[in-house]
């Protein structure tokens, strides 16, 4: 296996055992292309360092290739890295990647920071131990935005994500909040005991699409032919400032038929005895008929 | 003598619930009837010089005011009651040689107009109170543009 993976013949290594080396680009490739071999392949080229010639194609570790920067250009010199060399194979071995002079990132005792970045694009996880913090940054350039993916899955769908805090949960943007759910979305705020105060639940499958409840009695639903709007223990539903109480269309239009039919027969006493019922009758019943429009299609109460 | 303050009494008996003496509202529209033509006889037959003539024009009056009850319009009912108390006067009239040979009557001239009074009435501009004395008064004014002549010297006295 270690023949396989390190190769018989070996490369010449001075006879020593490491050094400290810097990754280059090699003379006849095409940086792009090398570039993306060497992650593929985790093989790199090296300058072995003083005394030393160049390693083309040797191994890296893991760990080392996700943070070695190359340089611009043939000639150049990127990440220093630590090699060593395996005598039984003579192979050289990136083992590790030391500070890059262009790295402006602060590191210290408690803390471990990975970043990666080009041309204006920079990913960046810290971890802070000593302050309790961990950033996760990331930055767009002109031509590339930033963007920040978490996938979770599994063949039965039923994969979770899972958020606790003992404490406070904050989003910002700049820009829109959209939430999207194949089925439902639940917020709920329950009391310190555990005992749900508030629920509100949207859904695409149930016969309600919104679904709000509280502890008062209230709920609001929205159905396919309805939205319904309840106040059981609250007692009062207020629109603006509730000056003013709402009518009652059916209540109203009996108690408008009703008068009008008293006023129908109304008469009035006059020097020349008891008058008439009113005149124009007809044009009083003209309007009752009418009385009905004033009830809304849209809207029931109580 | 015409006594235009008694008239407006005897109609306020009639049309007015505050006034002291108001004989209530009446019970049916010929019995108001009634009530009317007494009001305006009252005042009539204390006319100088007297008439003859006094209880036919009573009847008179009865007979136009009652077409009141089948009256719908304000304009018809004003017209009707005008016509009654002309109708009176021109009863009155030949009775007063009737009553006194030496005198010849003459209905007053002109011709009664209660619509615009009818009219500011039903419009709740005037009281009951102030309708019975502007009706009252323009009775008044129209009897006593009646006039009666002395046959024998041409001399015109007016009724009053």
């Amino acid at each position: 296996m270690d023949n396989n993976i390190l190769g018989v013949g070996g490369l010449e290594a001075s006879n020593l055992n490491a050094g400290v080396g810097f990754v280059i680009i090699p003379n006849g490739v095409d940086i792009k292309t090398y570039k993306e071999d060497v992650y593929r392949s985790g093989r790199i080229s090296i300058y072995g360092g003083y005394g030393h010639s160049n390693f083309y194609n040797i191994l890296i570790d893991s760990e080392a290739l996700q943070k070695v920067k190359f340089p611009e250009r043939v000639g150049d010199m990127g990440t220093p890295v630590v090699w060593i060399n395996i005598p039984k194979h003579n192979e050289p071995i990136v083992v590790a990647s030391l500070k890059y002079d262009e790295d402006f990132y602060s590191v210290s005792e408690f803390r471990n920071r990975i970043t990666r970045g080009n041309d204006g694009i920079m990913t960046d996880f810290d971890m802070d131990g000593k302050n309790g913090k961990i950033r996760l940054n990331v930055t767009g350039n002109q031509n590339k935005s930033g963007e920040y993916e978490i996938n979770v899955s599994g063949p039965n769908s039923n994969s979770t994500y899972k958020l606790n805090v003992d404490g406070k949960v904050l989003e910002k943007s700049s820009d829109e909040i959209i939430r999207l759910s194949e089925k439902r979305i639940i917020n709920v705020a329950t009391k310190k005991d555990g005992i749900t105060a508030v629920k509100l639940e949207i859904n695409s499958e149930d016969e309600k699409r919104l679904d709000y409840q509280d502890d008062f009695g209230n709920s609001i639903e929205s159905y396919e032919d309805k939205l319904n709007i309840r106040a059981n223990n609250s007692s009062k539903i207020d629109f603006g400032d509730g000056s003013e109480k709402a009518v009652l269309g059916n209540t109203l239009l009996n108690l408008l038929t009703k008068y009008d039919q008293a006023f129908e027969k109304m008469t009035v006493n006059t020097a020349f005895g008891p008058s008439s019922t009113r005149i124009n009758n007809a044009e009083f019943l003209s309007i009752r008929s009418e009385f009905e429009t004033i009830l809304s299609k849209l809207v029931n109460l109580d | 003598m015409l006594d235009k303050d008694f008239l407006t009494s005897e109609i306020r008996k009639i049309n007015d619930p505050f006034y002291e003496l108001f004989g209530g509202w009446p019970a049916s529209c010929s019995f108001a009837c009634l009530r009317w033509t007494e009001a305006f006889y009252l005042y009539s037959k204390e006319m100088l010089p007297p008439s003859d003539t006094f209880l036919e024009a009573k009847a008179a009056f009865l007979t136009i005011i009652q077409g009141i009850c089948s009256s719908n319009t304000l304009i018809r009912s004003a017209t009707i009651f005008a016509n009654a108390i002309m109708k009176m006067g021109e009863v009155i009239a030949p009775g007063i040689e009737v009553a006194n040979p030496k005198l010849k009557g003459i209905m007053p001239p002109t011709v009664l107009n209660l619509i615009p009074l009818f009219t500011r009435a039903l419009n709740g501009e005037l009281s009951s109170e102030q309708f019975a004395i502007e009706l009252a008064e323009i009775t008044d004014v129209w009897f006593r543009s009646g006039t009666a002549i002395i046959i024998e010297t041409g001399v015109i006295i007016n009724w009053n």
